[in-house]
């Protein structure tokens, strides 16, 4: 003990030099908030749990809808993705009406991806390549071709952001179509039409997940 | 409002014509008939290229045209894709786009669909481009352009259902979609057109709203 506390100030010159080095070596690293590489895994794990998760044939379609609910709250960011597409409108409503949207907005993107998820075998699914976004660092573009059994296959990009080492997903986009910015244009003109209340956009959307109008067609 | 017009017909007309036609023609006829008319779009396509100064895609479509016009019989099979020059179009509403031309105002054709001051005007230009303008009647080419829009509804039909199904307004709706991928079609889909902005909206965890 003693001997190093008598030569403490000896140390501190020497430390500080290793610091610099050290955080010469490991800032650059700290400055690149997003992983390419992670964020291809991130996708990739994704399709894999959900296809062994809802591929299983003993499962009930009402677990399976459970299951899946979890396992997309846990990977898209439903809120973040509410909040874009109500734009403008969302500061103006009232905080029941924001939540009872994101509830009904949730059922909606279930009934959506369940399916799309669920048929898709890992050999179907391949992530390509990752794009940076130039504005957002911890935001990236992750490439993706669903292969079809008939047609060309599916060309999907997923925008993620990377937010504590956890990756969420916040748009997709196929064909050069944002699911984001089209459905923000259309419940866009909903709003518009209602006065700006969000209230009537719930319902209408309520109305239609309860008809089942999500569930893609086959 | 065409949009409506447009909608009724598809309803009451094309949509059961494509159906039909999916259903009584099989797949690999239809997709002879997709080549076929693919290939006779080509020298429209080849003068967009050459007008983009595109030479890359200029010299794709030039082979695509010498191949599938020759080995492919008559443009029947597209054995150029195979050979590694993969189809793609052009139009002169495109074309303008890249000279940075904005889209004008969005509106919609009678039995055409969705369109802009920008690309209505590139449709009218298109047809001065196309060779066959010249030496065909004109029965050829309304025959053509009915069979294309057969033969786009065909390969839609479930999309189409499906967007309609779960639209609250299929009109602005529509309007975005075709947005979006025209501007993705004039940067040849190197990047999506719009990017959604998120940064302003903060990562939230489900069980935390607001």
């Amino acid at each position: 003990m003693r001997p190093r506390v008598l030569s403490v100030s000896s140390f501190r010159s020497s430390l500080a030099p290793r610091l610099l080095a050290l955080a010469v070596v490991f800032l650059p690293a700290l400055a690149v908030a997003l992983d390419t590489k992670q964020a291809a895994n991130f996708l990739n794990s994704l399709q894999e749990e959900a296809a062994a998760q809802l591929g299983d044939a003993s499962v009930s379609e009402q677990q399976k809808e459970d299951r899946f609910r979890k396992l997309f709250n846990q990977n898209f960011d439903v809120p973040a993705i509410g909040r874009f597409v109500i734009g403008r409108y969302w500061r103006g409503a009232s905080d029941e009406d924001q939540k009872a949207f994101l509830a009904v907005f949730e059922d909606a993107m279930v009934q959506r991806f369940l399916p799309l998820l669920a048929e898709n075998s890992s050999e179907r699914f391949q992530v390509g390549t990752v794009t940076l976004d130039s504005r957002n660092e911890n935001m990236a573009l992750v490439d993706s071709r669903i292969d079809r059994t008939e047609g060309e296959p599916y060309r999907v990009s997923w925008r993620v952001r990377e937010a504590d080492g956890e990756f969420k997903i916040l748009d997709i986009v196929a064909e050069g179509v944002s699911m984001a910015i089209t459905l923000r244009s259309e419940y866009g003109t909903v709003l518009k039409n209602n006065g700006g209340k969000l209230p009537p956009l719930t319902e209408a959307l309520r109305e239609k997940v309860a008809n089942g109008a999500f569930a893609p067609r086959q | 409002m065409f949009f409506a017009f447009n909608e009724a017909l598809d309803f009451a007309v094309i949509r059961p014509i494509a159906v039909t036609y999916r259903f009584i023609v099989p797949t690999g006829v239809r997709n002879t008939v997709r080549n076929f008319l693919r290939n006779l779009r080509t020298p429209v396509t080849l003068a967009n290229d050459l007008l983009q100064g595109d030479l890359d895609r200029a010299e794709v479509t030039f082979t695509r045209f010498f191949i599938n016009s020759t080995i492919g019989m008559l443009g029947l099979f597209d054995i150029a894709a195979d050979s590694g020059f993969p189809y793609h179009d052009e139009d002169f509403g495109q074309t303008m786009g890249t000279y940075g031309a904005g889209e004008g105002f969005y509106l919609v054709l009678p039995i055409l669909g969705p369109s802009n001051l920008r690309d209505a005007g590139g449709r009218i230009v298109d047809i001065f481009l196309d060779p066959l303008t010249y030496v065909a009647p004109r029965e050829v080419g309304v025959g053509r352009a009915v069979a294309a829009g057969v033969d786009f509804r065909s390969r839609n039909i479930e999309e189409l259902d499906s967007l309609k199904a779960d639209s609250l307004d299929f009109y602005a709706r529509i309007r975005s979609l075709y947005r979006q991928n025209r501007e993705s079609e004039i940067n040849n889909g190197t990047l999506p057109g719009e990017q959604p902005n998120f940064s302003e909206i903060p990562a939230q965890s489900p069980s935390v709203v607001e």
